[in-house]
């Protein structure tokens, strides 16, 4: 059976970055035949990279770019927007929002290391919450 | 799990039969000049494998990065820098 996941924003810049949790990241992706990155994590890991680039002088994007090459980048809409409006908890739009468009696409798991995403939406869908050490 | 051990002298007698053997997930080993090569299917990587695969080219040269940020600090930097 073919399974999808769903990789958070804060996904792609632990890898960029080389965090300690980029190993198990890297794990739990090849167990996935289908990866989801939705326009909203493609546009902050963008800002993300220019910004830290500005401010480090390291070049980050070129391996952004490699990794959302391979990965399926699927749009939100107006329709996900009020999906995301009715599942909010806590404060962060943002996450209910990349919840809201893993749910709308069909994927089968999200892959996080935001815990509070993992403690508010684990009940509509399933998280798989890798720490960031 | 089935095995079938060929040489370059029974090689096109046994093509079909070790080629069955491969389909149906069996091992063959094929001897040429005492060197043993396994023949297995080939079969096309996932996009979690191939995301893995580049997930270990670049990282492969960059020292872990463990500051400390918190979660906060990154969403900060991810989308929220721009309008303070």
């Amino acid at each position: 059976m073919s399974k999808s996941l769903f990789l958070d924003a804060n996904v792609l810049y632990n890898i960029i970055q080389h965090r300690p949790n980029a190993k198990e990241l890297k794990r739990v992706i090849a167990e996935y035949e289908f990866i989801f990155v939705s326009a909203i994590s493609e546009l902050f890991a963008y800002n993300y990279c220019f910004y830290t680039e500005i401010n480090t002088g390291k070049k980050f994007t070129d391996d952004l770019e490699k990794l959302l090459s391979i990965c399926h980048i699927i749009q939100t809409s107006s329709q996900v927007t009020k999906n995301a409006k009715s599942i909010l908890k806590d404060k962060d739009f943002e996450d209910a929002v990349q919840v809201a468009t893993a749910i709308h696409n069909k994927c089968d798991c999200i892959l996080t290391s935001d815990k509070e995403m993992y403690e508010n939406y684990s009940n509509l869908i399933e998280i798989i919450f890798v720490p960031k050490s | 799990m089935s095995v079938i051990e060929i040489s370059s002298h029974n090689l096109l007698r046994s093509f079909k039969q070790f080629m069955t053997t491969v389909i149906e997930g069996g091992l063959v080993r094929f001897t040429y000049k005492g060197k043993t090569f396994k023949i297995v299917e080939e079969k096309p990587m996932t996009q979690g494998q191939k995301l893995a695969q580049m997930i270990e080219e670049i990282t492969k040269d960059k020292p872990v990065n463990d500051e400390v940020m918190e979660e906060e600090d990154i969403k900060k930097l991810m989308k929220s820098y721009r309008y303070e």
